[in-house]
């Protein structure tokens, strides 16, 4: 009975997305792009007239990284960032104290292996290199913080497997904290010097260079750290618990 | 009929199209397999097969950002989370159907009688 | 029928759906909640496709603009981070569901609270 009702239930809501939801929109890739927000987005003129961008040439935009993805999240919705990351953080206060009150106190066991233990002496420091590498050049090629911070704990967790007796120690918590404070404080002194929280107040360079972009590489480089520190903590308190 | 193959063959030139098609049935069999899979780790093993088929998707709809996060965040992490916490919960509430947990439950009367 | 990955993307919600109201344990339903949030994404990242449009990046190889949309991207880039989030609270929540009542069943924890109270 509960299968009947649960088709029932999936097919009235799929016949309302594609029977009346689906006729509204464009179909599949014939848009318009002049029409969008994006327009200005893409040419990098929301507050100044439109001049056409071009790689290594255009020098001491409003916004100057060339990855326009890392322009919206990091510079145009910066903010929306902020509440990214805040919420990712009491996701991972809610583990951390969850964690610590379970009744049975086990730790989960990881059986030693001697290949493993070889192997990862060898490709952990290239794992850590990969993920320095992706949130540094954020506002160059497709990654960013995120990803980067993500590939770092991964890392870790290769060296909780291959290794049992390996604890996450405090470190973890302060880089965690200092990294988010970082944020906050870089917004603060744009608010300090531009007016506006968070605003670029570094100048901006040649579109494509490695020192551009104003404070993008930094913010990136604070989100990496704080990212990746944050995930190692939720892993290890799963584990340990 | 063969205008119907082929505008199909035509629709299948275009190479999101193509990758949609391919890619989608496979994920929309694994969604199938995960929601009715019997012991529970067979689903968290689906479920990461389908967030790494969604990266395919991802680099052929030109989002080359969107692929790395979510290859880097879908297939390592999410696994990784939900199966300590597999690990963690009893043994007893670990599988579906009702003739697994009837088993359980007789070898656990079995074991206190003794 | 070119926008064949718009259907795509609905038959999955449509099975995460199905899998949320008719499976009996709570680890499935959870579970089904990620199905749904990969799907949503593919769609959001869908709407924004500009045919004949490259990735969105300046470098060598394109040096003038001719890309598909990027703020669909840059919003898809922050609801993956927050599913995992909610993936990671979820089950440890589910972790104490378990320790307190002792099965992961919704229908034997109501009866079990009932007799309780």
């Amino acid at each position: 009975m509960r299968r009947v009702w649960a088709i029932l239930v999936a097919g009235v809501f799929l016949y309302f997305l594609v029977g009346q939801f689906l006729p509204i929109i464009p179909t599949f890739g014939n848009v318009d792009l002049f029409t969008r927000v994006a327009f200005d987005i893409i040419n990098k003129s929301t507050t100044t007239n439109y001049n056409a961008v071009e790689f290594k040439k255009s020098k001491d935009l409003e916004d100057g990284s060339a990855n326009v993805v890392t322009s919206i999240v990091v510079n145009y919705r910066s903010f929306d960032t902020l509440g990214e990351v805040s919420v990712l953080f009491c996701a991972a206060i809610g583990v951390g104290i969850l964690a610590s009150m379970l009744k049975s106190k086990k730790r989960i066991e990881f059986e030693e292996h001697k290949v493993l233990m070889i192997s990862t002496g060898i490709v952990l420091p290239l794992i850590l290199l990969f993920g320095a590498y992706i949130f540094i050049h954020g506002h160059l090629s497709p990654g960013g913080g995120f990803p980067g911070g993500t590939t770092i704990a991964l890392g870790i967790l290769l060296l909780m497997l291959s290794n049992n007796e390996f604890k996450v120690t405090d470190v973890a918590k302060h880089v965690e904290q200092s990294a988010g404070a970082g944020y906050v404080v870089i917004g603060l002194m744009g608010m300090a010097i531009g007016g506006v929280f968070l605003i670029n107040f570094l100048p901006t360079g040649v579109v494509g260079n490695l020192f551009s972009a104003g404070v993008v590489p930094i913010v990136y480089t604070f989100i990496g750290f704080k990212v990746g520190a944050e995930l190692s903590n939720v892993i290890s308190d799963l584990r340990e618990g | 009929m063969t205008d119907f193959f082929k505008s199909l063959i035509e629709m299948l030139r275009d190479p999101v199209s193509a990758m949609s098609v391919l890619v989608g049935g496979l994920m929309i069999v694994f969604a199938l397999f995960a929601v009715e899979a019997k012991k529970i780790v067979d689903s968290l093993i689906a479920l990461s097969a389908i967030s790494l088929l969604s990266v395919l998707l991802f680099v052929v709809l030109k989002a080359p950002d969107v692929a790395i996060t979510e290859a880097a965040v879908g297939s390592g992490l999410a696994t990784a989370v939900m199966l300590f916490a597999l690990w963690r919960v009893d043994s007893k509430a670990d599988s579906d159907s009702q003739q697994i947990k009837k088993t359980n439950k007789q070898s656990d009367e079995a074991g206190e009688k003794r | 029928m070119s926008n064949i990955i718009y259907y795509v993307s609905f038959i999955i919600l449509g099975i995460g759906i199905y899998g949320i109201v008719s499976q009996k344990n709570l680890f499935k339903q959870l579970i089904s909640l990620s199905i749904i949030d990969t799907a949503v994404n593919i769609f959001i990242v869908a709407l924004g496709y500009v045919e004949w449009g490259e990735a969105p990046i300046y470098s060598a190889i394109t040096p003038v603009a001719n890309f598909v949309d990027p703020l669909p991207q840059a919003l898809v880039l922050t609801a993956i981070v927050i599913g995992v989030g909610t993936l990671a609270l979820g089950s440890i929540l589910l972790v104490h569901i378990n320790e307190k009542y002792g099965s992961l069943d919704p229908d034997e924890i109501r009866d079990i609270r009932e007799v309780v109270e």
